[in-house]
């Protein structure tokens, strides 16, 4: 239970710094992965899918406070928000953002613990290509 | 174990699917906005939009050959110290792509025909009038003759304009996942700046105020009115002007001018009252037609010399008035290069190098427009689908293909015919606007289509030091024509209206022609051909006047004693000049400051009110006698307390300028319906038709059988004016008839969105103050989009003592506290700021650093 728990928040740190990496290179779709990576670091999807939200929720988070702060973002998210949603209206870009982040971590938990499920059933089914036995 | 892979595949079944559809729903565009993926997600869109500048960053660039140092004050000006000159261009570049390369790309798009490839299909239209205008055309072949000048020694200045165009390439190269937020809203990147788009960014400042139809419409009124009508509205001179030059005389008050009719061609007139109908369903054309009818595009300058200053020195001014935009036109800067001493402050067209209006140490500059005719039309008879008459002869027309580009669609080739004058513009009404012309074809010969030194100019201004190497820098001002107001160090003052203006060939004009390019000409008769422009030496200028000032608001240039050619017929009706004039012609020596200055930059004081409300008042007096109505005695009350100053929170601007509408209207609606055409006086022939003209048959109302006076139809215009008002505010006191609630300023944003818009904004004035916000109130509250685009102040007794401000902000970001800072915090308040133009890198104080930014020749 203490190594599921260590693993546990080892992968949330690891979903963390690789989304922040991520968003380094300007194509978003990308951020799937780090949700995958959780997945695959835990047995149980629950922890799979918390794992990658709170990875990837946290990441954006800080990205966001920084942006806010360095770089005037919330003023900008406002202006876009005036184009659809009227004036005022950035939180709700912040919320979207926020709960976007959750929904892809999750989504990529799933699915590296899906993955990770499947993976492992073929490595057992083919043993000599069981990288963990060599 | 099968268990484990079926939990794995129903996991993946259904996450994957989850994951698809999220990220298909972000990648996809919504009304017309890129995927909300792109614009909203960290490391994307919003994201990378520029902020404020850090407070110091250092740039290793290779090519430099010395340092350079932005010195960014307050309001985000930059401050640019270099040690050799061409660094100094380079670095101009760099800060102008910094703070206004969304602006510049927009621009040099509009005139090269590139906006249909990145807005799409609706702006192809525009892209073809831009092209068929021929302004890319222009600047292609002034940058080649450029270049071939630079590359026989003929011409040093062009290593100096690459250099800046290298800067500002640079930055695009360096930024180009940092864009403004138009960019990520309008999913495009800035390709490389050339020189050619610098040029291009001259055309469009033509464009804006020298390109027009007018001798088209001059034409469909001439024919439609007879010629005593005609002159008696449209005649010249415009009434009570005070020309630029003094030195040329004083025009007689009536401006009556009787000629021989034109004879009668009405199929003519009907296609061009067509092509006028059909190029107004461009929206480029448009907005060009209402800014000018708005007379939005035009300008004040003034110096007074050192015996009417306080200083003892000349104080030069300068406001130019341009349609108001977020970003504002101009961009102000601070150079200085320790090599050659170059030391300049101004304003200039972000994507032009240099300073375009401002001073060095020893002399400055200002400009209004001169409204000189450098536009003329022609008409010819068709031969055939390749041909037309040119002057007896049938000629083919010359052809050119161009290329454009549409964002989702295949490149389209648009074929533009020639004439020996210009483009075919008649055809261009046949791309789906409408049906194309009878049998002739129009076509425009402009002065913006041959070469064109205006960059050249600049260099020579920011260069100058005395009147003389001025007027050196002024013979190369061949476009834009301007006012060009100077003054030095050493107390000269001067004028200078200038630019290319054609000589007319009018030999073979018909009888009832107005001649010198008023109306159309005959191209098939060979009628109006240019012979030649107006040497530089025989235009009208001033200098050293014993009126001790110089005073231009693009009323006439010259008064009748210049005989030597003819120069202009368009002129603003002159309020503003009588403003200004007045104020400095009644000033006593010794009594003009800086302070004196401000003071007539945001002047209020209506000319226009003056000319109309006292007569006003006594035609209701008159009228009336003592049994003056209730309602109109309420009006009364407030005119008569009223000093013509259009303040916002008066009632009385509000009575007069829906009065003076009316009075108008209900001057000249009955023949315009009676003509068919949409007559209007300019506002200064109303003034003199009340003056000087009581009987003037145009105040009787034809379509009614009562023979209406003068006085009859004033009154009516202020029944109208009452039931107007009361309906509008829902109150019959008028003392809450608030002139701020119909009068209101309002800037809008290069992409149009009210979001990146500023306003509305209550404020005094209207169009005929000296502080101009002229607003159409017809149908309810009224919005300026045009006025003062700069105002500058040039104490010659203290260069640091200089003013200056703009309607917006320094920075085109919009998330960027200099996007809109000079606007709210200084230009509504009639506020300006200092220039620092004494302070060096050594010496700039410390409280007024934003911030650095540090260029290095590479290994530095």
């Amino acid at each position: 239970m203490e190594i599921e728990n260590r693993t546990f928040y080892i992968s949330i740190v690891i979903v963390l710094c690789l989304t922040m990496l991520l968003t380094l290179i300007p194509v978003w779709q990308l951020v799937i992965i780090p949700g995958i990576i959780a997945g695959m670091l835990n047995k149980s999807l629950k922890r799979g899918i918390l794992s990658g939200v709170s990875g990837v929720t946290l990441s954006w988070g800080i990205y966001i406070i920084v942006g806010m702060y360095t770089r005037n973002v919330y003023l900008t998210l406002d202006q876009f928000g005036e184009l659809i949603f009227g004036g005022g209206s950035g939180w709700i870009f912040l919320i979207l953002i926020i709960l976007l982040a959750a929904i892809f971590g999750a989504v990529g938990g799933g699915i590296g613990n899906g993955l990770i499920a499947v993976i492992n059933v073929y490595l057992e089914k083919h043993p000599s290509r069981d990288l963990k036995t060599k | 174990m099968r268990n484990l892979a079926k939990k794995g595949v129903i996991k993946l079944s259904i996450f994957v699917p989850l994951a698809i559809i999220v990220m298909t729903l972000f990648s996809l565009p919504l009304m017309g906005i890129p995927p909300l993926g792109n614009l909203l997600f960290p490391g994307n869109g919003v994201w990378k939009v520029p902020g404020e500048l850090p407070a110091a960053e250092r740039l290793n660039i290779q090519g430099l050959r010395g340092e350079v140092t932005v010195i960014r004050d307050d309001w985000g000006i930059p401050h640019i110290f270099a040690e050799y000159e061409e660094d100094l261009f380079f670095a101009q570049g760099y800060c102008h792509a910094q703070d206004r390369l969304f602006q510049m790309d927009m621009w040099r798009r509009q005139v090269r025909g590139g906006l249909s490839e990145i807005l799409g299909e609706s702006m192809l239209t525009n892209d073809k009038i831009a092209l068929a205008r021929g302004m890319e055309d222009s600047a292609i072949k002034t940058d080649e003759l450029l270049r071939e000048m630079y590359a026989n020694g003929t011409l040093d200045y062009f290593s100096s304009f690459e250099r800046y165009v290298d800067g500002i390439n640079l930055y695009i190269e360096t930024h180009n996942d940092f864009k403004p937020l138009e960019y990520q809203l309008t999913d495009f990147k800035p390709t490389k700046w050339t020189t050619v788009d610098t040029l291009c960014l001259v055309q469009e400042m033509a464009r804006q105020m020298s390109w027009n139809s007018n001798d088209l419409e001059r034409y469909v009124t001439l024919q439609s009115l007879n010629h005593t009508y005609y002159n008696e509205l449209f005649g010249e001179p415009l009434p009570y002007q005070i020309p630029i030059i003094p030195e040329y005389g004083d025009y007689p008050e009536s401006p009556m001018i009787a000629g021989v009719d034109l004879k009668p061609n009405d199929a003519l007139k009907s296609e061009i009252t067509n092509f006028l109908e059909k190029i107004q369903e461009i929206d480029s054309e448009k907005i060009l037609m209402e800014n000018q009818k708005e007379q939005i595009i035009g300008s004040n300058n003034w110096v007074v010399n050192g015996t009417l200053s306080n200083t003892g020195s000349p104080i030069l001014c300068n406001d130019m008035h341009l349609a108001w935009l977020m970003p504002g036109v101009w961009y102000e800067q601070h150079l200085k290069a320790e090599d050659t001493g170059f030391h300049v402050y101004g304003f200039i067209i972000p994507g032009m190098p240099g300073v375009a209006v401002g001073h060095n140490e020893r002399v400055g500059w200002g400009f209004t427009n001169t409204g000189y005719d450098v536009i003329d039309w022609y008409y010819y008879n068709k031969d055939g689908p390749n041909n037309y008459i040119y002057n007896g002869i049938s000629t083919a027309y010359t052809q050119k293909t161009y290329n454009i580009k549409v964002k989702d669609q295949e490149t389209i080739k648009f074929v533009v015919n020639y004439t020996v004058h210009g483009p075919v513009f008649s055809d261009l009404i046949d791309f789906g606007l409408s049906s194309s012309l009878g049998d002739i074809v129009l076509a425009p010969k402009w002065t913006a289509n041959d070469y064109f030194f205006n960059i050249l100019a600049g260099n020579g201004f920011d260069r100058a030091n005395n009147r003389a190497e001025f007027d050196e820098g002024s013979k190369y001002w061949t476009l834009l024509a301007q006012n060009i107001v100077y003054a030095d160090i050493d107390g000269n003052i001067a004028i200078r209206p200038t630019g290319k203006v054609p000589i007319r060939d009018d030999s073979k004009n018909p009888p009832g022609h107005l001649g010198n390019g008023t109306l159309p000409y005959n191209g098939s008769n060979g009628e109006g051909e240019w012979t030649g422009y107006i040497p530089f030496e025989e235009l009208p200028n001033s200098l050293n006047p014993s009126q001790k000032y110089l005073a231009s608001a693009n009323q006439i240039v010259a008064g009748p004693e210049y005989k030597k050619y003819f120069l202009q017929n368009e002129y603003a009706d002159g309020y503003r000049a009588r403003r200004i004039n007045e104020l400095l012609m009644n000033a006593a020596d010794g009594s003009v400051s800086v302070e004196t200055m401000k003071n007539i930059q945001n002047d209020v004081n209506s000319t226009a009110a003056r000319a109309f409300i006292p007569k006003l008042i006594d035609v209701i007096h008159d009228y009336y006698g003592p049994t003056i109505p209730t309602k109109i005695n309420k009006i009364l009350t407030e005119l008569e307390s009223w000093g013509y100053i259009m303040d916002k929170d008066k009632s009385a601007p509000t009575i007069y300028r829906k009065w003076r509408d009316f009075f108008q209207d209900f001057t000249f609606d009955d023949e315009s319906t009676l003509y068919g055409i949409n007559i209007r006086s300019r506002i200064v022939v109303l003034e003199y038709l009340m003056k000087e003209n009581v009987s003037s048959h145009w105040f009787n109302n034809i379509s009614t059988p009562e023979n209406e006076t003068r006085d009859d139809i004033m009154i009516q215009a202020l029944n109208a004016t009452i039931d107007w008002l009361e309906d509008f505010y829902n109150s019959d006191d008028p003392t809450t008839w608030r002139w701020g609630d119909l009068h209101q300023l309002y800037f809008t944003s290069l992409t149009q969105l009210d979001f990146l818009s500023k306003g509305p904004y209550e404020a005094d004035g209207e169009g005929y103050t000296i502080n101009p916000s002229g607003v159409n109130i017809k149908n309810g509250v009224g919005y300026a989009r045009g006025g003062a685009s700069e105002r500058l102040i040039i104490d010659f007794s203290d260069l640091n003592n200089s003013l200056s401000v703009i309607p917006s902000g320094q920075r085109g970001l919009s998330n960027s506290k200099h996007y809109s800072d000079q606007l709210e915090q200084l230009f509504l308040q009639g506020k300006y700021h200092y220039q620092y133009f004494s302070n060096t890198l050594y010496n700039f104080p410390t409280s007024s650093i934003e911030s650095k930014l540090y260029f290095f020749p590479t290994g530095g």
